[in-house]
């Protein structure tokens, strides 16, 4: 069949169109000719005025992969490619890029890495300031709540986030739904979401035993315990208690009553969590919850994805996310998240191409590019944390409206662990601190007094004075509410 | 001048040509790292100066706070433990299979080949293949559980009394096959005429052994311990990865100690002053083993000439 064009389309709605069009392109950051927001052909442009190269990085291939497409596409438009990768895992990347820079190699031009490393990498001169690029193209996160300051140190912005990595409430909503009868005639309420530490851990005492009567390998916690991430969880206990990690003065405030809270609160998890947590990382925990073998906890928001993944998981559809719990310990609820690690690219300022992988950085940050790249249904390693992202049909298919709500409120109030120089040593510390308590080692008295010790003994090597200078840093990253709007 | 003086001169001379590339490498490469991990273990470095010359001078303080250092203590023992008991291990098996194979049969090869497969796996291979067998319920529990007749739970990964023991069972797997390789070849090259004759004069199997083939293994069995002891004590990427050094300290060997100050905390100054501590143990327990082999080597030499 065939039709004419008038038959379509009038010629009154052919200049409606025409005229909307045009208005519309005049907006900033509409789509242009070249089908780019106005940011997006700024960076090219920039790029193309800066020259051809191309370039190096170190970078995990499970978070380039997704990025292919948007760096094939930035290669096409502006002659700079991202070919030549060093694949490193963002866990083993820090040892590799801090060599790069005390050694002053420009042979690297970007890194990808932990977030949290910005101090430390900015510490030994080897990252580029990216705040002249984005003004320069009039580059803006627009990065939900605060969480833009990830990204600054002292002032000055040195990285481009590809990953939100904030920590989400994970509940496993059918076993809830199976037992809420139950739970209403014990409680008198029906069971709507845990508030605090305190309530979370009764849920799982409540709701993790008659599932375990159908399978004694039900847990109620997933919260890892292991030597390398049980920090992640106690930042989380202490910030949200309205605790902090040091005084004014850089001294270590690990013996606050505050901090006494978290380790308190940290270790009342045992009696809810699996008797091998303590050994347990990502690798052993995920099955388990893509499996249906454990109730509740905080995790990383990729898991979401990896959740409802049909493909993947045995449990689509069976879970509800939402905010973390938050603490009554300082007389008003607060809520504290955590976003650790948090993968960005930072651009190394010895590399004679440091301009071109200064506009690639942005331009796999800008809206348009990081929607496709969050919304990877395979490589779910790049967690949303724009905007943008909380409202995008793409995204939401792969991380659920729900699943997108909780991590939205979590990234309100997401803090960082410690945003120092210094930030492995000091976690590291409280790691096998928290680990030896936890498995009886030590007790808790004697963790807490051990990391005061350690903490103060790692201030006064890495100077009081220049860590007294980063520590409104520190402060600048914390979120500036008690709860999500 | 003897013909025999010529001889020996003439060797030595060769061996002295032989050696030569050998110790200029070793100086050329090591030498200067050697050096500057001596300098930065009496100049206190960070990453955060202008660079390592601008390292200021601490004399011994640097070796005195690694002294004093309980970490640094407890992870000595828990290493010198640790090499301890993977070597007799590694030893005991690696001995025990050479002595089941040096005599030749059907499918010795074939035998061989299954033996000595676990030293080809990559150590991280095997450390991820071991935590999935360890799991408290997984397959390791699960066969023992039915050779006993009831439930065996044990928390092989994460009881911080038994995770040491387990980085053991798993360094006896991958290194067993080492000491059967040297001991079959130790086996191998033992003259046969001794042996012959106390068959000949009616000795049993078992007194032939501990009298004739043990004794003359001696020089042999101290190199296949010396090495392995000196392999163990440098374990770090099954340690490293399953445990982290934990839970809790329970791993935290001499190698993950200096692993953490140097890649985690930055510390270089303390981690090279750790490393000359540990690597002139390791001199003493060296010149010790030589000191062994030279005096059974003489011994034996004595023996023969007899």
């Amino acid at each position: 069949m065939r039709f004419k064009l008038g038959q379509l389309l009038s010629r009154r709605d052919f200049m409606n169109t025409a005229v909307s069009t045009t208005a519309l392109m005049a907006l900033p950051k509409m789509a242009t000719a070249g089908g780019h927001s106005a940011v997006n052909q700024k960076i090219i442009e920039a790029a193309k005025s800066a020259g051809t190269a191309d370039l190096k990085g170190i970078i995990w291939a499970l978070y380039y992969a997704p990025m292919k497409a948007s760096v094939d596409k930035f290669a096409a438009e502006t002659g700079t490619n991202f070919k030549d990768i060093k694949d490193i895992s963002i866990f083993v990347a820090p040892p590799a890029v801090v060599a790069e820079g005390v050694a002053k190699s420009p042979e690297f031009d970007l890194f990808h890495i932990n977030s949290n490393m910005i101090p430390t990498l900015a510490s030994i001169g080897m990252l580029e300031e990216l705040d002249p690029y984005m003004e320069e193209v009039g580059f803006d996160y627009n990065a939900v709540g605060t969480f833009d300051t990830f990204m600054k140190y002292k002032g000055a912005t040195y990285g481009m986030p590809t990953d939100g990595n904030v920590h989400t409430q994970f509940i496993h909503w059918a076993t809830v739904e199976a037992n809420s009868a139950a739970y209403e005639d014990k409680f008198g309420k029906s069971p709507t979401w845990p508030g605090t530490w305190e309530e979370e851990i009764e849920w799982m005492k409540f709701f993790a035993p008659p599932a375990k009567a159908n399978d004694d390998d039900y847990y109620g916690s997933m919260n890892l315990r292991n030597r390398a991430n049980g920090a992640t969880w106690w930042f989380m206990q202490l910030y949200s208690a309205g605790g902090f990690t040091f005084d004014d003065d850089m001294n270590p405030t690990m013996d606050s009553d505050e901090a006494v809270y978290a380790w308190e609160t940290y270790m009342k998890y045992k009696d809810v969590s699996h008797p091998e947590a303590p050994g347990w990382g990502t690798p052993q925990m995920i099955p388990r919850m893509t499996g249906g073998k454990v109730f509740s906890g905080q995790y990383w928001d990729g898991i979401v994805a990896l959740n409802e993944n049909p493909d993947k998981s045995k449990t689509v559809g069976q879970w509800k996310y939402g905010l973390v719990p938050g603490s009554d310990f300082s007389g008003k609820r607060i809520y504290r998240s955590i976003s650790d690690p948090l993968g960005a690219l930072l651009v190394n300022k010895h590399s004679p191409r440091k301009a071109l992988a200064a506009y690639l950085a942005m331009w796999l940050t800008t809206e348009q590019e990081s929607e496709a790249i969050v919304a990877d249904p395979a490589n779910t390693f790049h967690d949303p944390w724009a905007k943008s992202h909380m409202t995008s049909d793409v995204v939401a298919k792969t991380y659920t409206k729900g699943g997108l709500e909780g991590i939205q409120q979590c990234l309100q109030v997401a803090a960082p662990p410690i945003y120092l120089t210094g930030y492995m040593e000091f976690t590291d510390i409280l790691n096998k601190n928290l680990s030896e308590a936890y498995v009886g080692s030590i007790s808790v008295s004697e963790g807490i007094k051990k990391t005061q010790e350690e903490f103060a003994g790692i201030v006064k090597k890495t100077g009081k004075r220049k860590l007294k200078a980063e520590l409104a840093s520190y402060k600048a990253v914390m979120p500036k509410i008690d709860s999500p709007a | 001048m003897a013909r025999s003086e010529i001889m020996l001169q003439r060797t030595k001379r060769y061996k002295k040509m032989v050696l030569f590339p050998l110790i200029a490498s070793i100086m050329l490469i090591l030498g200067p790292a050697l050096i500057l991990q001596l300098y930065l273990s009496f100049n206190y470095y960070s990453i955060y100066s202008e660079g390592w010359w601008a390292s200021e001078w601490y004399a011994l303080d640097i070796f005195k706070d690694v002294m004093t250092d309980e970490r640094f203590h407890v992870a000595i023992i828990r290493s010198l433990g640790f090499a301890l008991a993977s070597t007799i291990g590694c030893f005991v098996i690696g001995f025990g299979l050479a002595l089941l194979m040096y005599k030749n049969f059907r499918l010795q090869w074939f035998y061989y080949i299954i033996f000595i497969i676990p030293m080809l796996t990559v150590p991280i291979v095997i450390a991820y293949t071991a935590e999935m067998i360890l799991y408290q319920k997984g397959p390791l529990n699960g066969i023992l559980s039915s050779i006993v007749g009831r439930d065996m739970l044990i928390m092989w990964i994460t009881n911080p009394d038994i995770a040491l023991f387990t980085v053991v069972l798993m360094e006896i797997w991958n290194w067993a096959p080492f000491s059967f390789i040297i001991m079959m070849a130790g086996l191998a090259s033992l003259p046969k005429e001794p042996v012959e004759a106390a068959q000949i004069l009616g000795a049993s199997r078992i007194k032939i052994f501990f009298e004739i083939q043990l004794p003359l293994l001696r020089p042999i069995i101290v190199l296949a311990l010396v090495l392995r002891f000196l392999e163990a004590m440098a374990e770090f990427p099954k340690t490293w990865a399953i445990f982290q050094g934990g839970p809790g300290t329970s791993t935290e060997t001499i190698p993950v100690l200096i692993y953490l100050n140097t890649w985690y905390y930055f510390d270089w100054s303390k981690a090279a002053a750790m490393s000359y501590i540990v690597m002139l143990m390791m001199v003493v327990i060296i010149l010790t083993a030589i000191n062994i082999l030279q005096k059974e080597n003489k011994r034996i030499a004595q023996v023969q000439a007899n």
